[in-house]
């Protein structure tokens, strides 16, 4: 008996992709260098514990250990997030470029399944596996930091939310790439966008600290073509109580309200990822295989 | 011919890829149940035709349907099965995986895929190696997994590209018996072939493109019938002249005549005893009489060539 049933054969893509991961050992190089990213950074939290949590005193001393917490904390979330992100580019960028370099795809695309329906596949097996690293060690990180140095947590779960879009950003700008360019060429592709992303965040931090808009304003449409640091520090913001921060951007610089990105900013982002995967089915629908 | 009876029509069909010339106004009638032989030098536009039948590539002109429906719809793909030229499978798998995923896509139920999947293996001589992985897999095996895989959903039209290149001398035997078993349960193999010897001993029809044109088309046996052309050794000199009339008194033309052979076109098989007896007549004596047969290679080369002069 056959049903034909699109949303199946988008759920049988999404499960071999996860199977792929599993069976290349991207999950397991990933769970043990994570693991030992955690270790290290545990072990700092106990030595900072020691001084943060026994020598204070009442009044200023209190605002400086919840400033030093909050600092620490930031120290762990920003290489959490560069390995993510570093994990986003390279297990997406050759996830249809390869297959179609190695004639993979031929038998799989020569088969009754609309073009749209695997790259979707794609997308929901390596967001699923993307989202959930970041789930993991975001969510590690700030618990580390919550119960070693009682770092001030608020609002965790929305900033965990939007800390899984950062991935989604590079995924779906990788999956785009992937449909038309060789492997290599996304890859560098990816990681540029990254930087420039990072770079963005870094001119509209230092600029809304010196009050020079055309600084912000280029920060701005960086980060419209690239929104991963305006996610970021959206993220920071929702997590540590303001004016404790010295740096809440992943370009490790910038404070204040002025460079917290609006709700609208974290929409468009959202659009970004969509745009980005109608695209890549678009493409890849009008490329010769 | 009714339209039920063929399972591939393509009208004009044509790529370019720029300047480049991939296909050209390809018009081909495929029968059910037939083994359909697509012949070509390299690069002549095989593989193109092919992908562009399958899916993997957009037409710039004509039209094609494939088992009732045109080829750019996606559902007209369920019933056909592909082994692709460069043949490559996601080597992290076994067989039985990679098959469950595509029983999976092709909307077939689990036990079903199950079942299925161990036939296949089984018809193509790897029920031992369905738990290895496919990366364990010599390049023969691989090419005979990639036949069990689009054999999975049993299908009704099947295409074959460069199906034995990787194969030694004892899986190609095997592969053509299996070749000819389908089409013995109505399969419709169209298949993509440099080896002429094979493709001679299996096809009922053939094509021949050269690039990018169809220059040859029709049943093998036709084709290879071609003019009734019958060499006659002789065991005695014997005077031209005398054969000549004699050769005409049949309604015969000598094509070439030396002191021990005679070659002579006939109108037709029928006219050969009225020859023989013409020439026992005029006492010619004959070791070996026989209708010169025309090769699939011989008649390969000359379309090709003829293609090119023109």
């Amino acid at each position: 008996m056959r049903r034909d049933d699109g949303l199946s054969r988008v759920l049988a893509v999404a499960a071999l992709t996860l199977r792929e991961a599993s069976r290349r050992k991207i999950v397991l190089v990933a769970v043990l260098m994570s693991a030992a990213f955690l270790a290290l950074y545990g072990l700092g939290l106990h030595y900072a514990a020691v001084q943060l949590l026994t020598g204070g005193r009442m009044g200023i001393d209190e605002l400086l250990r919840r400033g030093a917490a909050a600092q620490m904390l930031y120290i762990g979330l920003f290489p959490a997030s560069f390995i993510i992100a570093l994990a986003a580019v390279f297990a997406s960028v050759s996830t249809i470029s390869g297959e179609v370099e190695s004639g993979v795809a031929y038998a799989v695309l020569a088969r009754p399944i609309r073009r749209s329906e695997v790259v979707l596949g794609k997308f929901l097996g390596l967001g699923a596996l993307l989202v959930s690293y970041a789930l993991v060690l975001d969510g590690a990180v700030i618990a580390l930091a919550a119960w070693q140095i009682h770092a001030p947590v608020r609002l965790w779960p929305g900033a965990l939310a939007l800390m899984t879009l950062e991935p989604l950003v590079l995924l779906g700008l990788a999956l785009l790439g992937s449909t038309r360019l060789p492997t290599l060429a996304n890859g560098v592709l990816c990681t540029a966008a990254y930087g420039i992303g990072v770079v963005g965040g870094f001119i509209e931090q230092i600029g809304g600290l010196i009050r020079n808009d055309t600084m912000v304003q280029l920060g701005i449409v960086t980060s419209l073509l690239t929104p991963l640091d305006a996610v970021h520090r959206k993220a920071l913001s929702l997590l540590l109580p303001g004016g404790l921060l010295f740096g809440q951007g992943t370009a490790g610089v910038g404070l204040g309200e002025s460079a917290t990105p609006s709700t609208w900013m974290m929409l468009y982002a959202v659009g970004y990822v969509a745009v980005a995967v109608l695209l890549a089915t678009r493409v890849l629908r009008r490329r010769d295989l | 011919m009714t339209d039920e009876d063929l399972v591939i029509r393509t009208d004009d069909l044509t790529k370019h890829y720029g300047r480049a010339v991939g296909c050209e106004r390809i018009c081909l009638r495929v029968k059910r149940g037939h083994i359909f032989g697509f012949l070509g030098p390299n690069g002549a536009g095989k593989s193109t035709l092919v992908k562009m039948m399958v899916g993997l590539h957009a037409p710039t002109s004509g039209s094609a349907e494939m088992l009732g429906l045109p080829i750019g719809d996606f559902r007209a793909r369920a019933g056909v099965g592909f082994l692709p030229e460069n043949f490559r499978y996601q080597e992290w798998l076994t067989p039985m995986e990679l098959l469950a995923f595509h029983g999976r896509v092709l909307g077939m139920t689990t036990a079903d895929t199950t079942t299925a999947s161990r036939d296949v293996l089984a018809e193509v001589g790897l029920a031992d190696s369905e738990e290895k992985r496919l990366r364990a897999f010599s390049k023969g095996m691989q090419q005979r997994f990639g036949i069990a895989c689009a054999l999975l959903s049993g299908p009704e039209l099947l295409f074959l590209d460069e199906p034995t290149s990787a194969l030694d001398p004892l899986g190609r035997a095997e592969v053509r018996s299996l070749l000819l078993a389908l089409r013995d349960k109505g399969t419709t193999v169209f298949l993509n072939s440099h080896l002429l010897g094979e493709v001679e001993q299996v096809c009922d029809e053939v094509a021949v493109v050269d690039h990018g044109r169809l220059v040859e088309a029709g049943a093998l046996a036709d084709l290879l019938a071609g003019p009734c052309v019958i060499e006659v050794d002789l065991t005695e000199r014997a005077a031209g002249e005398v054969l000549s009339a004699a050769v005409r008194s049949v309604g015969g033309s000598v094509l070439e005549a030396s002191d021990r052979k005679l070659v002579v076109a006939l109108a037709g098989e029928e006219r050969i005893p009225a020859l023989v007896e013409a020439l026992v007549t005029v006492h010619a004596r004959m070791s070996r009489v026989e209708r010169r047969k025309r090769t699939l290679e011989s008649l390969f080369l000359e379309v090709t060539a003829e293609a090119r002069d023109a």
